[in-house]
């Protein structure tokens, strides 16, 4: 009968890429628990924000103002509305909750057609400019046309990459549960191609990632409040044959790249 | 048996694999199915290990039951990937009876559906496991055939657990369930991501079903399917989807959540044993 390793969570700040909303007191006490310097906070599918996102910068903005020198802000589109109102819609939130990056999710039902998305992407230069970060939410919506089977990374997230390669872009959920191996691939493919760790299924395909393409296109996520943030962060700790270093660069560092010019 | 925090635990895992394709050569296959971490306790000292037992079904058993020492897991059930594996598992359970729960697998679009539920009599199968993905089919397209063998299963004290998350509405598996209301069934998965809603929903619907949280991040929906009055701690299981998944992290899932140790002790091991005791009874062997 042995000991497990507890979680030792580091001595370094760590920067959580994949945080959401809650109470805030909760919130709080997460960022203490884990160590959590500075964080991305993004909009969330399952708190509606996607579909009402006024009401997603009422609810940011006592965040906006408590982190102020913590929180990097992801905002949204409005695939229901066309190019003028986004471009609105995008000002808005510039102004108000200062966004630095836009999350994508597929629940939003964007058709993956570059005319079709074009005039988002033209909204989104002339508002944040051309080099900010797009993060993508992955597991694409079971669908009867599909058979209910994942929609994978070849069909959805590399296309959008090739259309406006100009962007950065960072793969949610390391592929998601619906295709989750090879991510280093994309990572292969695109040098402009990040990966998230918060709800990876599979460890090993992060440490592959690491070993075939190097350290610097991880970034640790928490997925905070919907998922345990020692079980997250536990996937760094233990990936396999991968140094302390790059595990340190995964949790503290490599976020930096995506905000600099 | 883990101990954490001073706490000790017996791991019993409701969803477990291995293969009888393992071999060298065909390595470079099995890194899809396998964390790389697992594959070195088998094959890093491979010339040594592959004389376990002259036999190669026998050989692969004791791989296995090096991999449950490894992670330290006490009893575990054996789900075969592909058909050629329920020999693997009627194999376990000659060799381990009181500690591997060897299930078969039966796909609905058998065209020898018959005997292969006559199979599972023949080799006193403890359980049987579905795959819609793999076997292509939905609880929907094949209901007539799936009443059928959920009916065979609970007569004759069979467990039966599907994959779940994909390749099927996860809520048509209710209406079979509705005809065949003792039947015990396991979602692996618990719906994983994209269904984990219809998971719980049917775990609401239907009291003799079981959510196995393997693969599944999501936390806040554990606990609201514990807090549920109509499911409750008691109906989830834990499991680590050995070899393709890290079962440090599956064993997380269940450390953190905010429950106390004994919850997470029925979590761990005492709802699998209950319910193996209750309902296979006499195949159980403890």
């Amino acid at each position: 009968m042995n000991k497990i390793l507890e979680v030792n969570i580091p001595d370094y700040k760590l920067f959580d890429f994949h945080r959401h909303i809650s109470n805030i007191e909760s919130f709080d006490k997460n960022l203490k628990e884990f160590n959590i310097g500075s964080f991305c906070l993004m909009p969330s599918m399952i708190d509606n924000d996607f579909e009402d996102i006024s009401n997603y910068i009422n609810k940011i903005k006592p965040f906006v103002k408590k982190y102020a020198d913590r929180a990097i802000i992801f905002g949204a589109l409005d695939f229901i509305k066309g190019y003028e109102d986004n471009l609105e819609i995008l000002m808005e939130q510039s102004k108000e909750i200062n966004i630095k990056g836009i999350k994508l999710h597929p629940e939003q039902i964007f058709k993956i057609k570059k005319d079709n998305l074009e005039p988002y992407f033209k909204a989104l230069s002339e508002i944040l400019g051309n080099n900010i970060p797009i993060y993508i939410h992955m597991d694409w919506p079971l669908l009867e046309e599909n058979r209910y089977a994942p929609n994978g990374k070849k069909n959805t997230f590399n296309k959008i990459v090739t259309f406006f390669p100009d962007f950065k872009y960072i793969m949610g959920h390391a592929g998601g549960s619906g295709d989750y191996l090879n991510v280093w691939k994309s990572c292969k493919k695109f040098s402009n191609v990040y990966i998230e760790t918060s709800m990876a299924p599979v460890t090993s395909t992060l440490s592959e990632v690491v070993w075939k393409i190097g350290p610097k296109r991880l970034l640790f996520g928490s997925n905070y409040p919907y998922c345990g943030t020692s079980i997250e962060l536990i996937k760094i700790l233990c990936m396999y044959q991968v140094s302390d270093a790059d595990k340190k660069a995964i949790l503290e560092s490599n976020w930096e790249v995506l905000f600099t010019e | 048996m883990i101990i954490y925090k001073d706490d000790e635990y017996r791991l019993w895992d409701a969803h477990s694999h291995f293969s009888n394709l393992i071999s060298k050569k065909l390595k470079f296959v099995l890194k899809y199915l396998s964390t790389y971490e697992t594959m070195d306790i088998i094959f890093q000292d491979w010339k040594k290990n592959r004389n376990l037992a002259k036999e190669r079904l026998e050989r692969n058993v004791l791989f296995y039951i090096k991999v449950l020492d490894y992670y330290q897991i006490d009893k575990a059930i054996h789900l075969p990937v592909f058909k050629l594996d329920r020999k693997l598992s009627y194999k376990m359970n000659e060799m381990f009876p009181d500690r591997i729960f060897g299930f078969s697998n039966i796909n609905p679009r058998s065209k020898t559906l018959d005997e292969d539920l006559l199979e599972l009599l023949e080799h006193n199968a403890p359980g049987i496991k579905l795959h819609p993905d793999f076997m292509k089919f939905t609880f929907k397209t094949y209901q007539e055939e799936l009443v059928k063998i959920f009916k065979f299963c609970t007569e004759n004290k069979i467990i039966i657990l599907s994959h779940t998350g994909s390749h099927s509405i996860l809520k048509n598996v209710i209406p079979i369930l509705k005809k065949c209301d003792e039947s015990i069934f396991i979602m692996g998965h618990s719906g994983l991501c994209p269904q984990v809603d219809d998971a719980i929903q049917v775990a609401k619907t239907c009291p003799n079903t079981f959510l196995e949280i393997s693969g599944n991040p999501y936390t806040y929906k554990f606990m609201e399917a514990i807090k549920d009055p109509n499911i409750g701690v008691e109906r989830i299981l834990f499991g680590t989807d050995i070899p393709s998944l890290n079962p440090r992290v599956e064993i997380e899932k269940v450390l953190c959540l905010p429950i106390s140790v004994e919850e997470k002790r029925l979590i761990f091991s005492q709802n699998l044993e209950t319910l193996m005791k209750t309902f296979l009874k006499s195949k159980f062997k403890d």
